[in-house]
């Protein structure tokens, strides 16, 4: 009786025994990653080091933790408690991680953590130090097709010197500045030009202001009246200089007042309130907007419309081109802006780099081209060699 | 020589500038931030220019009287009271240490509650020019305007909430838009007496619209031909013909650019520079 009694305690001992010792023995600690390596990033300016590592092969690894040393001053300063700094932790399946504020030049020991639910393993220790490279070789490419280009746009400024005539297309734009401007001195009106809201750190705005220059010169020959409203003081302070010069060369050096040129406002749309004013109370014949523009670029150029003037604008903001098209009798888009003070110049010298242009063009085409035949020979054929072509010109050429 | 400074100037920075883009060593690699900080130093000197032409050009508007001379009263009247409320921090905490927008200064009040609420307003104005604009240009005044107004209408279609119930069950919408845009050219070519193109794009719409029928005959219901919605339609336009057109411009650009500041930095390129004379 006594023994049935404790039967119940011997089948629970029994069916619990396993679970208990299951419990009570060390679970095994994952195997350290192995082949741990910490690498200086190429091509940078030596603040970045690669630390990889191989995946460890034992289960229920899930987390990877890095770890790099102390600098000397940083564990004094309190920086830290603990003698490694923890960089990051990745997931499994994960094999590098890098560290990108690492101080030039020096060396730093690094070690990676295989953590599991219940225990961890470090892997060896392994030093590594970041240093600058005096070559981005990522920029290769870019810089032997920038370089061809930049060469031959030299070689065609040369060629044009030399006496070579050049056949430039004509800009259909640029060839109504002196209809426009006619226009608005039989009106009796005045010419508005806006050189963009962007500062002179800006390229359009420089083109635009190369711009000004011709077309003040010409309303200096027709003696109309000019008005440069900017957003920007330097470029007050720029487009004087320029609307000066113009009436020098114009030989009406009596007619140039330097508040043809003023400042409104910095602020974006600021700005656009103070020229659209303008634009309804002085009612110009013509509004020439040539240079960087964002949503005031429909703002202005519809106020314009609906004063009747002729409007000749050119960008090169992708996104603002529909709405000068829309607004606009002409609109000289991207690169036009950019050739426009070269071919309203006549300048040999300037032409020639228009042609230069042209080369640039023909080496994208001959690239586009290429590489469009490749890609799709590559899908009809599966040929490995052929896909490699295409990688190349988007993975290298073109970064 | 108030002309060659300037020029040489241009000329070093310029191809300096050029290396630094491909050299990540120092010196190389912080000199693009730091000539972006001295031309922000410079552009922030040169805003009292700027402030004193404003002033300048509407006290003297101002003090003539000249039509208009309430618009530059207000604009004086803004531009001093913000100068004083700046310059002595009213409302807020005063000293160097706090800054303009600390709260309660009268100064973000007044951008709060004045200058936000106008460049809105004047923000807003835009969907009003986009209407406007949209509907001149897209008249059908000619092939292009015709061809711009089709694909506006499809991307209305496509990309409006009620334009896609209405035609994301419609099958074949893309073949029948095509066949019949190309119907309409071939009808065009007809009544030029035009007979080649007139074949071509003839022979173009026969096989679309053919396909079409067959679709809606013996693919209806089912297959690839059913994808080819109007929703659909407006993807493509957006990643096939408007995308190639907006990288076209862009590589143009990127070659202005080349172009232009190889000019600006071999000095062909002057008239920025202004007089030779003081």
């Amino acid at each position: 009786m006594k023994l049935l009694c404790t039967l119940p305690l011997w089948y629970a001992a029994l069916a619990l025994g396993p679970l208990l010792e299951a419990q009570d023995a060390p679970s095994e600690a994952p195997a350290p990653p192995t082949r741990v390596q910490a690498l200086d990033v190429p091509n940078d300016s030596g603040h970045a080091i690669e630390i990889r590592w191989k995946d460890s092969p034992a289960p229920g690894v899930h987390t990877y933790e890095v770890f790099r040393s102390p600098l000397p001053g940083e564990a004094a300063r309190g920086a830290t408690e603990a003698p490694w700094l923890s960089l990051g932790t990745v997931g499994p399946g994960e094999e590098a991680w890098t560290f990108s504020s690492a101080e030039r030049g020096v060396r730093y020991s690094f070690k990676v953590v295989a953590i599991t639910a219940d225990s961890s393993a470090d892997s060896e220790i392994v030093t590594g130090e970041s240093r600058a490279q005096w070559f981005d070789w990522n920029k290769l490419w870019i810089l032997i097709i920038g370089g061809t280009i930049c060469l031959f746009v030299i070689l065609f400024i040369q060629l044009a010197t030399r006496g070579r005539k050049l056949f430039v297309r004509k800009i259909a734009g640029l060839e109504a500045v002196d209809e426009a401007v006619g226009r608005a001195t039989e009106m009796g009106r005045p010419v508005v030009f806006v050189p963009g809201i962007m500062d002179m750190d800006n390229v359009q705005t420089l083109a635009g202001l190369t711009l000004l220059g011709y077309v003040s010169r010409t309303i200096a020959e027709y003696d109309a009246k000019l008005d440069v409203p900017v957003s920007r003081s330097l470029v007050m302070t720029t487009g004087r200089e320029v609307v000066k010069q113009a009436y020098l060369e114009a030989g009406r050096p009596e007619s140039y007042n330097e508040d043809m040129v003023h400042y409104l406002t910095d602020e974006q749309f600021g700005y656009v309130a103070g020229v659209n004013g303008m634009l309804l109370r002085d009612e110009p014949a013509t509004c020439l907007y040539m240079g960087a523009f964002f949503a005031e670029s429909l703002l202005l150029a519809e106020t314009g419309n609906r004063i009747g003037a002729i409007q000749i604008a050119g960008t090169a903001m992708p996104s603002q081109l529909p709405f000068f098209v829309a607004a606009c009798d002409y609109t000289l888009m991207g690169e036009e802006l950019f050739a426009a003070s070269a071919y309203l110049s006549g300048d040999p010298k300037q032409l020639g780099s228009l042609k230069g242009q042209d080369v640039g063009k023909l080496i994208v085409m001959a690239a586009i081209v290429l590489g469009s035949l490749a890609a799709t020979v590559a899908l009809w054929t599966g040929s490995e060699s052929l896909q490699s072509v295409v990688d190349f010109l988007k993975l290298e050429m073109f970064v | 020589m108030r002309r060659q400074i300037p020029l040489l100037i241009t000329f070093v920075v310029g191809v300096i500038m050029l290396f630094e883009a491909f050299i990540p060593h120092p010196p190389f690699d912080q000199l693009n931030e730091s000539l972006s900080i001295t031309f922000d130093v410079l552009a922030a000197f040169a805003f009292v220019l700027g402030g004193g032409n404003l002033a300048k050009i509407h006290l003297a508007k101002i003090s003539r009287s000249e039509p208009g001379w309430g618009y530059s009263a207000v604009t004086m009247a803004g531009f001093f009271a913000m100068l004083a409320i700046g310059l002595f921090k009213l409302g807020g905490p005063s000293g160097v240490k706090h800054a303009l927008e600390a709260e309660g200064s009268w100064f973000q009040a007044a951008y709060d509650y004045c200058f936000l609420p106008l460049s809105a307003t004047t923000f807003s104005l835009l969907a009003f020019f986009v209407a406007s604009a949209s509907y001149r240009a897209f008249r059908a005044k000619n092939r292009e305007a015709t061809v711009l107004l089709i694909a506006a209408l499809i991307i209305l279609l496509g990309r409006t909430l009620v334009g896609t119930a209405l035609t994301e069950t419609l099958p074949g919408s893309l073949e029948l838009m095509f066949g019949a845009l190309l119907a309409y050219l071939a009808w065009e070519q007809y009544r030029s007496k035009r007979w080649i193109p007139l074949s071509l794009i003839g022979a173009v719409a026969a096989f679309v619209l053919a396909r079409t029928l067959y679709g809606y005959l013996v693919l209806a219901g089912g297959g690839e031909f059913y994808l080819l919605t109007v929703p659909d339609l407006v993807n493509w336009i957006m990643v096939v013909p408007q995308l190639a057109g907006q990288r076209a411009i862009m590589i143009g650009i990127c070659l202005g650019i080349i172009s232009m500041s190889l000019r600006l930095i071999l000095g062909v390129e002057r008239s920025y520079l202004g007089s030779d004379n003081d």
